[in-house]
């Protein structure tokens, strides 16, 4: 009887513990048998990196941590266990970053080389490395929270700019200028014959004058508004050299409105030099209308501005999706 | 020898024993006589420290059981033979296993030696091959014989009782009544025994103690128990309903101050 | 007339004090007697296999059932829970967590405080109304060390491998039963039993299961030999060592949860 009792309690026992131990080594993926090989890496900040997290070389699974150190001199010591047949990379540094979106971290082993060009990065491997022998330089990089919250704040950004530029050239807007344009066009032509059949006299002349430098003003100023416009949307690149564009065609008009409203002012104006003013003006006019430079090509054309309509609403799809799966293109391999 | 000196014990509220004195000489066996629930049985518990005395103490072999230190308790228990009202026995065991129980503690005896010796023991009470038994498959008085050949097989030097024959037919308890003297006559054991039975209260004992209100009534040989003039004793010896003819047993309280033995010491 | 009433309020309360007092006197007095009778081994040592046998094996099976069920209900409440909102390995993670740090210990010891706690306490209950407790005494037997103690140990040592077992069962039975009703695949399942895996989680249910299984036996015991009065005081003994340690069990599951796991960083 008791002999039965302690054989079958010592059965359980044995059976239990053998059976208890091999489940949590199992679960925790430990390799029994094979040798392990140990590597350890010094970091400024681990993040959110604890023991049995996996460890990667080149996206292959290959160990885990096994113990994460807090040093007297400020560094943190991590030390990871790896299968005894892998090989480390040339010169390789180890980089902290998370695997999932769920708060899970890895270690990525991997050639200096190959590291991400990141300025924060590169900080920390070289004061890592710096730091002394006996330890791989180690560095964090930016979790998934704070990636996607730069990629928010980019993509906000992106947005208002396209907002901006959206209002600067809406339908109406193209059309108003290219209306103004050849209005100004117009105009200049018809102040040019009047000015030609000057017999008429003076008076008649000072009047006709004084309502074309009214009208031509207004245009001007309609055409300087919506280079504002475009001048606070837009801050670099191929908008930038619109808004210089647009910017001298405003200044040419504004500088051929004041020499009109002297004209008008003194009556002293000859022919000539109306006719070479309006002449002047009438180039820049034709020469945005016939759609010689940027302005004019984005005035006359509407695809050019379609495209770039098309180009942000790609960009706010992009954002919105990295947002939705930042691990598709945040992954540590793009880094 | 074992001497109660002026024990007094109380449960809550309830006094049981207020002052309870009595000495067993070496060799005799006393047998304390008294209502049920007058604390026949605390006074005898008192004796193995299962209970612990408010006030007095209680000298076996000039060792005060109160204050003994464990070891020594133990040690002075395996003198002392224990034999239960409703013998007690371990009745997850076999007989064999109940009786050797007290042998295996004292570490002495080889496992043959110890087989012999129960075996012995239950020849005693007349219960040979019954080790092998459990106490659920035995009648209640063969239980209780278990039970004293339990005490006996550890030849104690002294052998407690709390009523051997309490429940039992006349015949068994005749028996049983047979057993304790050969105990003292054969094995010079010194014994106490608590009972009712006054058939077997006088052919036992060597001197009867009456425990009345938490204090010996009365103690004496048989015959001058027999003899009593104490009417309380006189009522209880002769089992009867009232203390005499006319009045009613519970007026007995107020003559209780009237107290003609005592303890002898 | 007041004066009495109200010196007797105060009384009442005096009086109620003083037996709570005495109560956790006569508690902290076993637990002192408790720890001597431990150093005496030769006693308990022989008895406690015996005890491994009825509290620990003869339990093995209720703890199986419970874990079995355990881990199937958890794999589809975490499918039902997760209804596409969260990837549906995470049923793995769930039942992996859930399953060893609260359900195996507690389910388990709830069950065994039922069988364990009851049986010791009626077992000695009888042994003390039936003055066997008593007789061991006379016997020079030490009651601690002969008859609580071998349970204690049991209780200590024994509830740890049945919980443990609980685990490796709850987990498989969740698993079989994520591949045969969720239609999910075993690589899923067990990517997410491992992804938050730690071998904490498993101490930690294991410690559990220890604290469990000495409360439950300590309680029983203690009820057992307070027991008085025939079957009624067994009865009632058994009783109060079961909800006792029911409730103990709730209460030392909040506390390892506040000063074990909740220091920890999840």
């Amino acid at each position: 009887m008791k002999r039965s009792n302690d054989f079958i309690v010592g059965l359980v026992v044995l059976g239990s513990v053998v059976g208890i131990v091999a489940f949590a080594l199992w679960l925790s993926q430990a390799n029994l048998g094979s040798a392990r090989r140990e590597v350890v890496a010094r970091f400024t900040d681990v993040g959110n990196a604890k023991v049995g997290n996996s460890v990667v070389i080149r996206g292959v699974e290959s160990g885990h941590i096994e113990s994460i150190e807090l040093e007297s001199t400020g560094w943190v010591l991590v030390r990871m266990a790896l299968d005894h047949d892998v090989k480390l990379p040339g010169s390789p540094v180890v980089l902290l970053s998370e695997s999932s979106m769920f708060g899970e971290w890895q270690a990525t082993i991997m050639d200096r080389a190959a590291a991400p060009d990141d300025a924060d990065v590169q900080q920390q491997l070289a004061q890592s490395g710096a730091a002394g022998h006996g330890a791989l330089p180690g560095a964090r990089l930016p979790d998934i929270a704070q990636l996607t919250a730069v990629a928010g704040r980019i993509a906000g950004d992106m947005s208002r700019v396209a907002d901006r530029v959206q209002v600067a050239f809406d339908d109406r807007a193209a059309v108003e200028l290219r209306q103004s344009i050849r209005n100004f066009a117009d105009l200049s032509s018809e102040l040019e014959r009047t000015v030609r059949v000057q017999s008429q006299g003076l008076s008649q002349l000072s009047s006709d004058v004084h309502r074309t430098v009214t009208s031509v003003n207004a245009t001007a100023m309609s055409l300087e508004r919506t280079a504002t416009r475009v001048d606070s949307s837009t801050s670099k690149g191929e908008i930038a050299q619109i808004m210089g564009n647009v910017n001298e065609a405003s200044a040419d008009i504004k500088a051929t409105s004041h020499d009109l409203r002297d004209a008008s002012h003194s009556f002293l104006a000859t022919q000539q030099q109306l006719t070479s003013v309006l002449t002047h003006a009438d180039s820049v006019l034709g020469k945005i209308d016939r759609g010689q430079g940027s302005l004019g090509l984005m005035v006359n054309d509407p695809s050019l501005y379609q495209n770039s309509d098309a180009l942000l609403s790609q960009m706010r799809e992009l954002v919105a999706e990295i947002r939705a799966h930042p691990g598709k293109y945040l992954s540590v391999k793009i880094f | 020898m074992i001497k109660w000196a002026d024990v007094y014990k109380s449960f809550g509220d309830k006094k049981v024993l207020q002052g309870f004195t009595l000495d067993v000489q070496e060799g005799e066996t006393v047998v304390i006589i008294g209502y049920s629930g007058s604390g026949k049985s605390v006074a005898i518990k008192h004796v193995v420290g299962l209970l612990e005395p408010d006030r007095g103490t209680v000298i076996v072999d000039e060792m005060d059981v109160p204050t003994l230190p464990r070891r020594e308790l133990y040690e002075l228990r395996v003198s002392i033979g224990y034999v239960f009202q409703f013998a007690a026995l371990f009745d997850s065991m076999t007989i064999g296993d109940n009786v050797a129980m007290g042998l295996r503690q004292r570490k002495e005896m080889s496992e043959h030696q110890i087989a012999q010796r129960v075996s012995e023991a239950l020849e005693l009470v007349d219960l040979p091959n019954v080790e092998d038994q459990y106490p659920a498959e035995l009648s209640g008085g063969m239980r209780k014989r278990v039970g004293i050949a339990r005490a006996v097989a550890l030849r104690p030097k002294y052998i407690l009782y709390d009523e051997p024959t309490t429940g039992l037919d006349p015949v068994t308890s005749a028996v049983i009544d047979e057993l304790m003297i050969r105990m003292r006559e054969k094995l010079g054991v010194t014994s106490v025994v608590i009972t009712h039975d006054m058939r077997s209260a006088y052919r036992i004992g060597s001197r009867i103690a009456m425990l009345y209100d938490g204090r010996v009534r009365q103690v004496g040989t048989v015959e001058e128990i027999r003899r009593t003039t104490d009417p309380i004793v006189r009522q209880f010896i002769e089992g009867r309903a009232t203390l005499d003819d006319q009045q009613p047993a519970s007026a007995t309280a107020l003559a209780g101050g009237a107290s003609v033995g005592g303890g002898r010491a | 007339m007041a004066i009495a009433q109200i010196r007797s309020v105060i009384e009442a309360t005096g009086r109620w004090v003083r037996f709570r007092l005495e109560e956790v006197g006569r508690a902290g007095r076993f637990l002192g007697q408790l720890a001597r009778a431990l150093t005496d081994v030769r006693t308990w040592g022989p008895m406690a296999t015996l005890q491994m046998r009825t509290l620990g094996v003869d339990s093995l099976p209720i703890g199986l059932l419970i874990a079995v069920f355990t881990g199937i209900v958890l794999a589809l409440l975490a499918s039902y829970s997760f209804t596409g909102a969260v990837p549906l390995y995470f049923v793995g993670t769930l039942v992996e967590k859930t399953t060893t740090l609260e359900l195996a210990p507690v389910l388990t010891g709830l069950a065994l405080a039922g069988r364990v706690g009851a049986s010791i306490a009626a077992e000695l209950g009888t042994m003390r109304v039936t003055e066997q407790i008593d007789a061991l005494e006379t016997l020079a037997y030490d009651p601690e060390a002969y008859l609580i103690v071998p349970r204690v140990v049991a209780g200590t040592v024994m509830f740890p491998l049945i919980v443990g077992v609980a685990m490796v069962v709850g987990l498989g039975a969740g698993w079989v039963a994520s591949l045969g009703l969720l239609g999910l695949s075993s690589e899923e399942f067990l990517k997410g039993a491992r992804l938050f895996y730690e071998n904490f989680d498993i101490t930690y249910g294991l410690v559990k299961a220890a604290s469990f299984g000495f409360a439950v036996t300590v309680i029983g015991s203690y009820q057992g030999l307070q027991a008085e009065g025939g079957a009624e005081g067994v009865g009632h003994a058994a009783t109060q060592a079961v909800v006792y340690s029911a409730v103990m069990i709730l209460v030392l599951d909040a506390f390892w949860a506040m000063t074990w796991l909740h220091g920890r960083s999840g």
